[in-house]
Formats: C-alpha cells, sequence, structure tokens
C-alpha cells in the first residue's frame, strides 16, 4: 500500500508534468485540492497523469468528491 | 465562420422538435398556473426569499442577454429562433419570483425597484465571443441552473411553500430543457469538427462562470447562502454538470483535459 508522502509525491510529480510553472508548497493530508492553483480542468488532467502513472482509472463519481488529498489517497489505496 | 446547408437543417429540425414539445408539453402561464391563492407567511424563510431575489437579479439581464447572445447566431434560423423562445421563457422566471417576493411582502415593490435600477446599471457582456463556445455554455450553464432550482424546489416543498414550489417546478422544466437544446446543437457541432468542438469546450469549461456573477450586488454573499441551503458546489458541478454533459455528448474526460494540455502549449494566454 502507498504511504500519503508517496502519494503526495506523485500528485507533485504530476502536477509538475501539467504546468511546471504551478509553485507546490507543503503539503498533508489536509490540503485542499481547490488551493493547489489549478483550475478544474487542470486538476482533471494531473488526475489523468496519475492514472497513467498507477494504472487505474478513477470513477467520475469519486472524482466529483475529491476535496483533499486525504481523499485522493483513500481513492488511490481504495483502488490499487 | 458560415456553416453548412446541412448543419443548417438538422439545426432547424433540433428548434422545430423543442418548439413543438415546448408549445404541446411545457407552457405555463405566470398568472393562471401557480398557486398565488396559497401564499402562506409560516411557510416563508429569509435565505430562500434572498436565494429567489438573486435569480430575479440574474434574470434581469435579459436584455443583455438577448441583445448580445441572439446576434452571435443570428445567421442560423435555428438558433436565432431558439434565442427568441428562449429570451420568453426566462423572462417569465424573473417574472414569476419577482412577483411571489411581493406577493408575499417578503420584499416591497419599493425594494424590487431599487434592486431593478442597481442591476440594470451594469452591462453584461458574451462570456465567449463564438457561436460554438456559447452553445457549450449554454448546455452547461443552463444544466448548472436547473440544478440550482432543482434544489430549491426541493426545499420550498419540504417547508411546504406550495407558491413557491410550483414556480420552481415550471422554471427548472424549462431550464432543463434549454440544456437539452444546447446538447443537441453540440452534438451536432461535434459531428461537423469533434475537434474543434472539444477545443472550445476544454476552454469553456476552464474559464466557466455562472452568467452575472460579477454584476449582481453581494453576489459572494448571496452565493455562501445559496450553498448553504442546497446550491451547486463543485461537487454537485462536477457530479450533476460536468460528467452528465460530457457522457450524454460521448466525451470522455480524457479527451477534454487532452485538448485543454493542447491549449495551454499552443496558446498559454487563451487557454
Amino acid at each position: 500500500m502507498r504511504t500519503e508522502e508517496e502519494i503526495i509525491k506523485l500528485f507533485k510529480e504530476a502536477v509538475r508534468e501539467v504546468d511546471h510553472n504551478v509553485k507546490l508548497g507543503e503539503m498533508t493530508a489536509k490540503t485542499e485540492l481547490s488551493a493547489v492553483g489549478l483550475d478544474s480542468v487542470m486538476t482533471m488532467e494531473v488526475i489523468g497523469v496519475m492514472e497513467e502513472k498507477l494504472n487505474v482509472r478513477f470513477p467520475d463519481e469519486d472524482l466529483a468528491t475529491l476535496k483533499n488529498m486525504g481523499d485522493l489517497t483513500t481513492l488511490i489505496r481504495k483502488l490499487s | 465562420m458560415s456553416k453548412s446547408p446541412a448543419f443548417r437543417e438538422a439545426i432547424y429540425r433540433e428548434y422545430l422538435e423543442f418548439f413543438e414539445r415546448a408549445e404541446r408539453n411545457r407552457r405555463w402561464n405566470v398568472f393562471n398556473d401557480i398557486p398565488w391563492d396559497q401564499l402562506k407567511p409560516e411557510t416563508y424563510d429569509e435565505d430562500a426569499a434572498l436565494n429567489a431575489e438573486t435569480f430575479v437579479g440574474v434574470e434581469m439581464y435579459l436584455p443583455d442577454y438577448v441583445s448580445r447572445g441572439i446576434n452571435v447566431v443570428r445567421e442560423t434560423f435555428g438558433q436565432a429562433w431558439f434565442s427568441a423562445n428562449w429570451a420568453y421563457e426566462e423572462s417569465k422566471h424573473a417574472l414569476a419570483l419577482r412577483e411571489y417576493l411581493v406577493r408575499s411582502g417578503q420584499r416591497t415593490k419599493e425594494q424590487m425597484f431599487a434592486y431593478e435600477e442597481v442591476i440594470l446599471s451594469k452591462k453584461w457582456d458574451l462570456p465567449f465571443p463564438t457561436a460554438r463556445q456559447m452553445t457549450f455554455y449554454g448546455a452547461v450553464q443552463e444544466q448548472a441552473t436547473f440544478m440550482m432550482y432543482k434544489h430549491q424546489l426541493e426545499l420550498a416543498r419540504d417547508r411546504g411553500d406550495v407558491v413557491l414550489e410550483s414556480i420552481y417546478g415550471h422554471v427548472s422544466k424549462d431550464e432543463a430543457a434549454h440544456a437539452d437544446f444546447y446538447r443537441r446543437v453540440t452534438a451536432l457541432e461535434l459531428e461537423e469538427d469533434r475537434d474543434g468542438s472539444i477545443l472550445d469546450m476544454a476552454h469553456v469549461f476552464k474559464h466557466f462562470k455562472m452568467p452575472a456573477d460579477d454584476l449582481v450586488p453581494d453576489y459572494g454573499a448571496r452565493t455562501e447562502v445559496m450553498r448553504k441551503t442546497g446550491g451547486v458546489d463543485r461537487t454537485v458541478f462536477l457530479k450533476e454538470v460536468w460528467f452528465p454533459t460530457l457522457k450524454k455528448l460521448g466525451i470522455t474526460r480524457e479527451e477534454v483535459t487532452k485538448a485543454s494540455a493542447q491549449l495551454r502549449k499552443s496558446e498559454p494566454e487563451a487557454a
């Protein structure tokens, strides 16, 4: 099972892959996805990169309810 | 860019079908079809009144929506006539909600005229410049508005406010029909030029905001009340507006995100 730190690292890599101009500070499970500085379409792009790296497919209904990094971690663990 | 005869004919058929259904099954009358004699003060709620007032405010930009919107599509009969019909239906929404607020005594006539003056001191402009972008914007925005009205309808029903429930019932049906028409035209656009249409969708999604959100006074505070009382937050927007719209159009989110990436790389500012 992936640790929270690993998932955060993966998320940061995916963000940089989508837009290397986004400045990412310290992130924890409580970090809101909306606070990362991505619009909704870019968030979906980041999710797409993560799906590719993890070889999983996040269901749309689960994506709609993601609020913070903790939710993303839970979802990835559920699907892995 | 002028449209092909086949495209114009297909849109004409869509409009004819939309209009026939509206005329046969969906028409409603502000004076006869709302149970005005059942207004009950014990069912009123200030948050609900504020939400109704916000909707009235947004709908009050109708002169701008019509004048700016119809000219984008004036060269295609089906879309131009749809715009005219859309304007008629939207005009009833503002009227019915405004009458509700005044007849129920939750707002005075004077307050509504003062509100009207503030609202109309500003002008709304098109959020997107092309007919295709505005059509897709319409598909998303009308679906989001439908969801908002539907939530307000449920709250009115829970409080026993049958007048407001009736109004939201009629207006939400109209909004759902408008969203459906815009989706059908978007589907035709996709048939004509799938890649270009998806690029436009990515652009619209990226810059999407509800109409008049920067014009209605205290919109931020009003949106908070709307959210608190069952409005459309990010979750509802994605779950009940964005993903279903893509699904109905047969588009995957991967296609949209790929287009978004393409836009960002080719035109960093425009994306």
